[in-house]
């Protein structure tokens, strides 16, 4: 049983930033056909237990941190950009969940 | 006729009210109907779970603050209800007022050039909520000059927002942005303090690496985790026995790891609303002006030494405050703000740890004070708002310790 895909929104505080974006990814994946992700947001300082997790793909609402080691999206653009840019942004996280998807 | 308004206003309470405003606004700005109603409805059920959250907080914490307070001998006891304070924002009857008078003259500021941040992150304006809360109370129900106070509050932030924005935007990797969120002051502050750093020898070559403590901490830099450690230690410390003091560590925990969730919940009501309001007037701006987009301050956590600094800063901070003279409230929901002020300073510290611990271990003094002082104000805000006993003493570091806010309760006061 492969371990569930997971996009994880970052923000400082896991209240307001990364809980827009989730909202906004989980509508463009509806509008896409994609319903086997799962979104969920988060404080940054609650970090721990996703490390080295499998079949994610973290959504940065802040500074990317490197050295998480996670695959990871710069998500800003889900607050300050054009529907262009938001759509933009939720196909390259889809594609990146594509390339780095595991089955063992 | 107003008396009967905000006697219907009083017996609807804040959960219905807020309901009521989001889901109306929501249609004003065009969201949609189910999606106006589930952010109303998401409103409502997410500051309802707030009071459950402060309500449980003050039984269970009040006993052992006092009875710490009383064996060490400290003046007065005020209970730290960190975030709970957001709930005035959407509790008072100024709220919609509030709300539509910034957007508008936000716009009129935009267009007309006198500032570039276009404030449509309608969640970050309760910090300007609360200070309109404050003076609505001070002044007996005068919602008018609530409203004013609030509105000069969120501009004056915006101004703030303009003045760190190209810092913010090159440190954290994010073009276009701008932070009006009220802890974006602290950057004033910390450009001199930085200056001054500098100048002293050995102390201006130190630093830490952000990674190493962050290992070295570990689960401790949680806030659920550090809440509960905290919270037993005071338990032991205020005379409890073993099975007392674990017991209160986990109740600290569940403030700890439960107060912003519901604030998330409350906050997850208000996104749809607040990006109708962002899409409404984007629409308009388009291309006229050069517009920073307003983002809430959680934005800027991301840099490594951000974290590191708040997991050394949360102890630090109970201590300083247990021996401050003058200081009332020990900061344990309110930890939670730590690492807005980190995130705030650390470009302006270029990341140094050491610096940013203590340039917050000498912010947090005047702060504390600030949150003391205000305790009554708080308690009574929140008391005629139905959100916690007024009976009770309360406070936070933010609003309730907020300098800027304090400053204009103290003018406004003037008029009451």
């Amino acid at each position: 049983m492969a371990t569930p895909k997971l996009i994880l929104c970052i923000c400082g505080a896991g209240i307001n930033t990364s809980n827009n974006a989730k909202m906004k990814i989980l509508e463009l994946l509806e509008k896409e056909g994609v319903n086997d992700i799962d979104v969920k947001h988060i404080m940054i300082g609650d970090l721990g237990p996703y490390k080295n997790r499998k079949n994610m793909v973290a959504v940065w609402m802040t500074k990317v941190d490197e050295s998480f080691g996670s695959p990871s999206v710069q998500g800003i653009s889900f607050l300050t950009g054009s529907k262009k840019a938001k759509i933009e942004t939720t196909k390259k996280i889809i594609a990146l969940m594509n390339e780095i998807y595991t089955n063992d | 006729m107003a008396g009967t308004i905000s006697g219907i206003i009083a017996s609807l309470g804040g959960p219905v009210l807020v309901a009521v405003v989001m889901f109306i606004l929501g249609l004003v700005f065009q969201a949609g109907f189910s999606a106006s109603l589930r952010g109303g409805l998401y409103s409502g059920i997410g500051l309802a779970s707030l009071f459950v959250i402060v309500n449980n907080a003050t039984d269970t914490l009040t006993p052992v603050i006092l009875a710490f307070s009383e064996r060490f001998g400290r003046t007065g006891a005020v209970t730290d209800l960190g975030w709970g304070s957001a709930g005035i924002a959407f509790a008072w009857p100024g709220l919609a007022f509030t709300l539509l008078g910034i957007i508008i003259v936000n716009a009129i500021m935009v267009l007309t050039g006198l500032v570039k941040t276009m404030w449509t992150d309608v969640w970050s304006f309760w910090h300007g909520q609360v200070v309109g809360g404050f003076v609505w109370a001070l002044s007996g129900g005068n919602i008018t000059l609530g409203v004013v106070a609030a509105i000069i509050f969120l501009v004056i932030n915006s101004y703030v927002g303009d003045f760190t924005a190209k810092t913010y935007q090159e440190f954290n990797g994010l073009p276009g942005i701008s932070v009006p969120c009220c802890v974006t002051l602290l950057a004033l502050p910390a450009i001199p303090v930085n200056a001054l750093f500098e100048k002293i020898p050995w102390f201006n070559k130190l630093n830490a690496s952000p990674e190493a403590i962050r290992k070295k901490i570990g689960i401790a830099g949680e806030l659920g985790v550090m809440g509960t450690i905290i919270g037993i230690v005071l338990g032991f410390l205020g005379g409890n026995n073993f099975a007392g003091a674990l017991n209160l560590g986990i109740q600290i925990g569940v403030l700890m790891v439960f107060l912003p969730k519901t604030v998330s919940v409350l906050c997850e009501g208000v996104i749809p609303i607040a990006n109708a309001v962002t899409e409404f007037v984007q629409e308009r701006f388009e291309g006229k002006k050069e517009v920073y987009v307003a983002v809430d301050c959680a934005a800027l956590l991301g840099h490594p030494s951000v974290m590191a600094s708040a997991v050394l800063l949360y102890p630090l901070c109970v201590i300083l405050a247990i021996f401050l003279p003058g200081n009332a409230m020990i900061p344990i929901a309110s930890l939670a703000l730590i690492p807005y002020w980190c995130g705030a300073i650390a470009p302006y510290f270029k990341g140094n740890v050491i610096r940013m611990v203590l340039f917050v271990l000498l912010w947090i003094i005047p702060v504390l004070i600030i949150a003391t002082v205000n305790a009554n104000l708080h308690t009574l805000t929140m008391g005629n708002l139905g959100l916690a006993d007024p009976a009770v003493l309360n406070s936070s570091l933010d609003m309730g310790g907020d300098p800027l806010g304090y400053l204009l309760i103290k003018i406004f006061g003037l008029f009451a």
